[in-house]
Formats: C-alpha cells, sequence, structure tokens
C-alpha cells in the first residue's frame, strides 16, 4: 500500500479564494432568477431598517416637538406617519422572509446536486485516492465541509450581503444627519474594533488550540473504537482511559480558556454601546443647545449609533465563517476535480453459447460461459470472441507504488485455468500487490500481464473485475438482509441461486437459523454475526457471482483455526475448476495448492508445489516447521 | 508404566496425525479428515502449542494449549468474563486403545500443569454437549461450565473454565 499522509487541518483559508468564490457561485447557475428575489429581499429588508430608523426624525421633529406647549394637537399627521413607519418595516420583514425562505431553497438544493456530484464522481476514483488517504479526511467533505458550506449558503451569505448594506446605508444617514456626530461616533467605534480585534486575536489563538484538542480526542476515540478488540486482549484497558483522560483534560482546559476570552467580548462590547450612547447624545445635546442639531436628529442618529456595530461585528464574524466554508468549499471541489480512474480498454466479457461447430457464438442471456470480445480487423464480425477460462500470466513484473521503492522486481508466474496459486510472505513482500495488479486497482509499470492471452490494460475494468471475485480478510457487509448482502456479487441473482450460492459456501446451515433466516436484516456492518460467519457470507457472495477466477486475500487469517477449517470445506466447493489466487499467512489454507510462491522484498525466492518446498527446506520449509515466523 | 507429556516437535508431526486419525474413530468424535488436518496440527506444533502424552515411550494422547491473546485461537463463544491470559485446551485426542483408562483425565491434567508454568491463569475448553464421556471427565477436574452455543453449525457446545491461579 502506498503512504498514507497524516490529516490535514479541518479548518484553514482557501488556497485560492477568487477561484473557489467563483466556483461557488457557478453552483448557483441553476437559481439565477431565485438570487435576484434573494437580493431584492435583502436590500429590502436593509434598506426597510435603515429607513425606518430615518422616520424618527420628522415625527419627533414635525409632530412631537410642535405639540409641546399645544393645548389642542393635531395626531392626524402622525398616524399618518406612524402608518408609514409600520409599512417600512413590514416591508423589512417580508423582505427577510423572502430571502430567508428562498436561501433555504437555494442551498438545499445546492447542497443536494453537490452531494450527488461528489458520490457519483467518488465512485469514479482509483483505488490509489483511497489509499493515500484516511477514511476520516473523506468522510470530513460529506460532514464538516458540506455542513460549512450550508451555514454559509443560508445564513452566512446573505447576512455578510446585509450587514454590508445595513453599514453603508447606516453610515449616509448618520453622515446626512449629522457629519460632526458622525466623528464623535467612529471615534468611538475605532476604539471599540482594537478591543475587540486585540480580543478576538487571543480567543482565536485559543480557539484553535481548543480545534486541535476536539480533534486529537475524536481521534483518539474512533482510534479506540477500532482497536477494542487488540484493547480487552492486551487489557490496556487503564492505560487507554488515563491517555484518553489527559486528552480531554487538555480539551477542557482549553475549551475554557477560549471561552473565557471570548465571553469577554460581549460585556465590553454592551458597555462600550453604552458609553459611545452616552457620549453621542451629550454631544448631540450640546449641539441642539446651540441650535446646530434638532431634537429628531439626535433621536435618529442614536438609534443609527447603536445599530452602527452590530454590522460591523457581523460582517468579521461572518467574513470569519465564509472564508472557513470556503476552504471547505475547496476541498469538496478539490476532490469533484480527482481525476478519475482512466479506462482504455477495449475488449468487453460478453455471454456466450457453443454452436454445432464447436465455436462461440455471442448471446444475450446467461449461459454459464464467457468470452472476451476482442475487436479485430481480420475478423469479419469486426471481433474475436476467446473464452473466458480464468489463465493469467505475469511477465516480468516490475511495479511501485509510488515510483521510488519498487515493491514487486520481475515477476514471472502463471496460473492455468483451475489452479490453485498461493503466495506466502511476511507483510511488505508483495502478496498483496499483486493481487492489485491483476484487478487493475493499479497499472504495472513494466511488464505485461495476460488473461486468456489478451495483455489486461486491453480489457475493460469493468469486464475484468467482473471475471474476478475477491474475499477479503475484512469481510464488509452493508446494511441489508441476508440474501441482499450475498446478492451484491451478482445483482440479477434469483433466490435460488442465492441460495444455492449459500450451501456451496457452507453457510446456508447459519442462516436458515438466523432469527429471519435470509431476510435476517444486518446492521452495523454485520456486527450481530461471528467473524466467521460474516466470511461465510463473503465467500457466498463470491460463489453467486460465478467468475472465472477467484482472489482470496488473508480470507480466513483472522478466525480461529477449526472455523478456518470449516469455511475451508465452503471454500474448496467454490474453488473447484476456478483459477484462484490466495494470500494467506497460515500455512494450512495454502498447503494444497498446485504452487506456492514464497514472496521476499517483491521478488518470488521460491516456488513449488508444498511437498516441492518442504523438500528444498528452504524459506517455505522454515515456516512450516516453525523455525521462521511471518511477521 | 511411565508418562511423559512433553511439546511435541515438528519430526513429531506424522506421530500427531497419527493420533487425529485414530482418535476421530472413535464414538461421539466429531473430528474428520478436514478437522484437525496435518496443517493445523503443524501449526501447533509450531508454535510449540501441541503437547504429545507417552506412555512407556508410546504417544497415547494429544493436547494443544492455544494462547488466546492470538487471534486465530480466539473461538467466537459467549465467555461470561476476560481473564488476563487465559489459554484454549484444544485438539484433545486419545487413541483407541488407551481409552477407559483415564488418560483422558490425566492428560488433562498435566496440560492445566502446563499451562500453568507458561503463565496462564485459566484454563477454557469446549466440549460437545452431546459427549457425556468428556463432560463429566471436565467436571471432575473441576472444570465449571460457563455458557454454551452452537459452533460450527455442528453441534452445540459448552464452555468450560478452570482458574489456574
Amino acid at each position: 500500500m502506498p503512504p498514507v499522509p497524516q490529516g490535514k487541518n479541518a479548518f484553514h483559508r482557501p488556497k485560492n479564494m477568487r477561484r473557489t468564490f467563483a466556483r461557488t457561485f457557478a453552483c448557483f447557475k441553476a437559481y439565477h432568477f431565485q438570487l435576484v428575489l434573494v437580493l431584492i429581499g435583502i436590500v429590502l429588508s436593509a434598506g426597510a431598517n435603515v429607513a425606518g430608523t430615518y422616520m424618527l426624525k420628522p415625527i419627533i421633529d414635525d409632530y412631537i416637538v410642535p405639540w409641546i406647549g399645544n393645548a389642542d394637537p393635531d395626531f392626524s399627521g402622525l398616524i399618518g406617519q406612524l402608518a408609514i413607519m409600520f409599512a417600512i418595516y413590514t416591508i423589512g420583514m417580508g423582505g427577510t422572509y423572502l430571502y430567508n425562505r428562498l436561501m433555504i431553497s437555494i442551498s438545499t438544493g445546492t447542497l443536494l446536486d453537490l452531494r450527488k456530484q461528489l458520490f457519483t464522481h467518488m465512485q469514479k476514483l482509483p483505488i490509489r485516492y483511497f489509499d493515500t488517504r484516511t477514511h476520516g479526511e473523506i468522510m470530513s467533505t460529506y460532514t464538516n465541509d458540506i455542513d460549512a458550506m450550508r451555514e454559509m449558503l443560508s445564513q452566512g451569505i446573505p447576512q455578510f450581503i446585509s450587514s454590508a448594506i445595513s453599514i453603508v446605508g447606516t453610515f449616509l444617514m448618520m453622515v446626512v444627519l449629522s457629519p460632526l456626530l458622525t466623528l464623535v461616533a467612529l471615534a468611538m467605534l475605532a476604539v471599540m474594533l482594537l478591543i475587540t480585534s486585540s480580543i478576538a486575536r487571543r480567543s482565536g489563538r485559543y480557539f484553535k488550540a481548543r480545534q486541535d484538542s476536539l480533534s486529537q480526542v475524536n481521534g483518539y476515540i474512533e482510534e479506540m473504537i477500532e482497536g477494542q478488540k487488540v484493547v480487552k486482549v492486551f487489557c490496556h484497558e487503564k492505560a487507554v482511559n488515563s491517555a484518553f483522560s489527559g486528552l480531554n483534560e487538555t480539551l477542557t482546559e482549553n475549551t475554557v480558556t477560549a471561552n473565557t476570552w471570548a465571553s469577554l467580548m460581549g460585556p465590553i462590547m454592551n458597555n462600550l454601546g453604552h458609553v459611545t450612547y452616552a457620549l453621542t447624545a451629550a454631544a448631540g445635546g450640546l449641539m441642539a443647545v446651540g441650535g446646530l442639531i434638532n431634537l429628531g436628529s439626535i433621536a435618529s442618529f442614536l438609534e443609527y449609533t447603536r445599530k452602527f456595530a452590530m454590522p460591523i461585528s457581523q460582517l468579521s464574524q461572518q467574513m470569519n465563517n465564509v472564508m472557513g466554508a470556503l476552504a471547505g468549499a475547496e476541498r469538496i471541489f478539490d476532490l469533484i476535480d480527482e481525476p478519475i480512474e482512466e479506462d482504455d480498454g477495449d475488449v468487453t466479457m460478453v455471454n456466450a453459447i457453443r454452436n454445432a461447430q464447436g465455436t462461440l457464438e455471442e448471446c444475450a442471456q446467461h449461459t454459464g460461459i464467457w468470452a472476451w470480445k476482442v475487436p479485430s480487423e481480420t475478423e469479419e464480425s469486426g471481433y474475436a470472441l476467446i473464452e473466458v477460462r480464468g489463465d493469467v500470466r505475469f511477465h516480468d513484473v516490475t511495479f511501485s507504488y509510488d515510483g521510488e521503492k519498487t515493491v514487486l522486481k520481475n515477476v514471472s508466474l502463471y496460473a492455468k485455468p483451475g489452479q490453485k496459486i498461493a503466495f506466502v510472505g511476511s507483510t511488505g513482500a508483495g502478496k498483496t500487490t499483486i493481487t492489485n495488479l491483476i484487478n487493475r486497482f493499479y497499472d504495472v509499470q513494466e511488464g505485461e500481464i495476460t488473461y486468456d492471452g489478451i495483455p489486461i490494460m486491453r480489457i475493460k475494468k469493468d469486464a475484468l473485475r467482473g471475471s474476478l471475485a475477491m474475499v477479503l480478510q475484512d469481510t464488509h457487509l452493508f446494511t441489508g438482509t441476508v440474501r441482499e448482502n450475498i446478492r451484491y456479487g451478482k445483482l440479477d441473482a434469483t433466490d435460488a441461486e442465492v441460495e444455492a450460492a449459500a450451501k456451496l459456501a457452507n453457510a446456508h446451515f447459519f442462516i436458515s437459523h438466523l432469527p429471519q433466516g435470509y431476510d435476517t436484516v444486518l446492521t452495523a456492518d454485520g456486527a450481530n454475526l461471528s467473524q466467521g460467519q460474516r466470511q461465510l457470507i463473503a465467500i457466498a457472495r463470491a460463489a453467486v457471482a460465478d467468475p472465472p477466477v477467484l482472489i482470496l486475500d488473508e480470507a480466513t487469517s483472522s478466525i480461529d483455526t477449526r472455523t478456518e477449517a470449516h469455511i475451508e470445506r465452503g471454500m474448496d466447493q467454490l474453488m473447484k475448476g476456478r483459477t484462484v489466487f490466495v494470500i494467506a499467512h497460515r500455512l494450512s489454507t495454502v498447503r494444497n495448492s498446485n504452487a506456492i510462491m514464497v514472496l521476499e522484498h517483491g521478488e518470488i525466492i521460491e516456488r513449488g508445489d508444498h511437498d516441492d518446498l518442504i523438500a528444498q527446506k528452504g524459506k517455505y520449509y522454515q515456516l512450516y516447521t516453525g523455525m521462521f515466523e511471518l511477521s | 508404566m511411565e508418562l511423559t507429556f512433553q511439546p511435541a516437535t515438528p519430526a513429531e508431526l506424522a506421530t500427531a496425525v497419527a493420533i487425529a486419525r485414530a482418535a476421530s474413530a472413535s464414538p461421539y468424535s466429531h473430528w474428520d479428515a478436514d478437522y484437525p488436518n496435518e496443517a493445523i496440527l503443524a501449526e501447533d506444533i509450531a508454535r510449540g502449542e501441541l503437547y504429545l502424552l507417552r506412555e512407556d515411550g508410546v504417544p497415547r494422547a494429544m493436547i494443544s494449549i492455544l494462547d488466546e491473546a492470538l487471534e486465530c485461537n480466539l473461538v467466537s463463544f459467549p465467555w461470561p468474563e476476560k481473564r488476563e491470559r487465559t489459554c484454549m485446551l484444544a485438539r484433545l485426542g486419545i487413541v483407541p486403545e488407551a481409552q477407559g483408562r483415564g488418560l483422558a483425565a490425566e492428560t488433562m491434567r498435566l496440560a492445566a500443569d502446563a499451562a500453568r508454568a507458561r503463565g496462564f491463569t485459566a484454563a477454557r475448553l469446549l466440549a460437545s454437549q452431546d459427549n457425556p464421556v468428556t463432560n463429566h471427565i471436565y467436571q471432575k477436574l473441576g472444570y465449571h461450565p460457563c455458557g454454551h452455543a452452537r459452533l460450527w453449525d455442528e453441534e452445540d457446545f459448552v464452555g468450560y473454565e478452570l482458574p489456574l491461579g
């Protein structure tokens, strides 16, 4: 396997902000009309807020002030003004509802498309992509990054625009009402920004530490859940608890410190807000006494002062969120842009039937005979049919995952149809790489692999993989019934075929004793089954696929010897007439192979059947007699 | 009559296989050609886990003392609680001509001693529920039953445990 780089920090700024921003907005292309309505809604909402506040001035100056000392005040004009004010705020409310409601549809619709794109693209990615990343890293794209984008789309961007409009509008109105008072307010605002940015810098540092601690705690929990068996077998519960306590305490300390700093922000801002309000009111009062401003303007101005600081702090908050979300968006787009698995093959696999002359003919129905359909200029039909038999040969194959460290060196071998070929050797000797090359998870760099005489590079990957079945050490069962899990090997298999495969794999007995038999629902990767039972289902899955070539990669290495012997019976049935590649630590699994290849550092150092290798008294002999342990 | 109880050597693989084949002919035996096969016994010997009981030099019985810390020895069975160092006694076979003379009990006693000497604090084993002879022997030797389950699609097994402390 190629080396897996360690996880990246979940939140950082985007590498190419402009491009990511443009691309994020390109995601909205299906919603242009709704976006225009959103913009209108935002303008109405923010505009109404600014305009509504301004209405205080005429109400006070034109109606309330003239009533002072008036024995018979006229309320008719005031009612009209209040109605206008009410209408303005109602329009604002309508605008807020409109853009919020539309943004919900736009953001959920956009994320629906993005998730679909991500998942569809992920199915086309080469195995190398998954081998070089942790699962957590890929999962984070679907959870953290998508969630950050949802926040940004549904709230961040609308609030950002709304805040910007409010700031500009409020500032303009303040200047219109009183340039002098605006200077006073701006001076106080500068002080507020200075203090808040200083607090934000400190709390930001601790929030980053908290985020790192949280990642460590989560990572540790994930690791311990995966490694529960190892922890229990080696009785490491105490050590694990102690390590977790250390991480947990660090997280708590960092959280307390970060939140302590962050909690200072509110009261300080509040107090400074009150001070600004008082200073502006005092300055306004003095100006009014000097006849430089009227009461209505002061009232409106004070209201604007109160409203001015809020969108500014919101803007900086939203800016951070938008940056984080854009970094997430960049990772989403990176995944979508990952080059998909290339497939230049032109050879396909088809159902075939033998005609009266004994030659193969293509047919639509399943006959149990498969043929490679090879484009050919010499054939009248334009193609030749070659029976899929399972003859696999390696010709001087050399391979490296990273282009530096050679994993296989000049490997040549052949597997004739119906033969069982086993690979033994230490971890890292290159055993699994051989199977990775047969199914073209990776392509050879030197040499060639042929399948029934056809270079596998010419065979379409779907066809190639359709002709192989793999049973791995880690059996993956999907949520669904036992029947559905077996049918995963051949989606159109009938119930009778599924049961026949289970019988072949020696799995029928235990399945029929499950509470609902074949219709028992398996959950959480088949946690309600033993390892041996899961393995039997995997073998049944391979059996129902009925492929000419089987690859068993440490298929029984984590189960007890007697269960393995039980499974072997199922395996033996399955292997009949097929080419089988077996990778195993257990010599009991490989003993009856037609040929056993002993690999070391990517080279075949011994080959032969069990008796030959015992007679050679080499590495295999040492393994068999316990003189050498596989690592 | 002199009894010796020692780990089998690679050269004694054929002896172990012969005992297994002979024992599989006994009544109640569920052994066959697949289990325990030569490769399984070879692996037990390679790990130093298979012991042979000889009577005046003649091989009469075998048993494996398997370290449960190895995944390949860990049978999926609902054991009641975890012990720190547990071994699994398995593949107890007595040649038919030596049966009925207390050699099974003697093999079990010697195996418990050997397990204790290797540092195990408990010994576990599985006995076929329908084999009254072995169940009687285990209980007489102080093993207490601690659960049962159907294993390998064949039969019901009783789990026994003996603290070795």
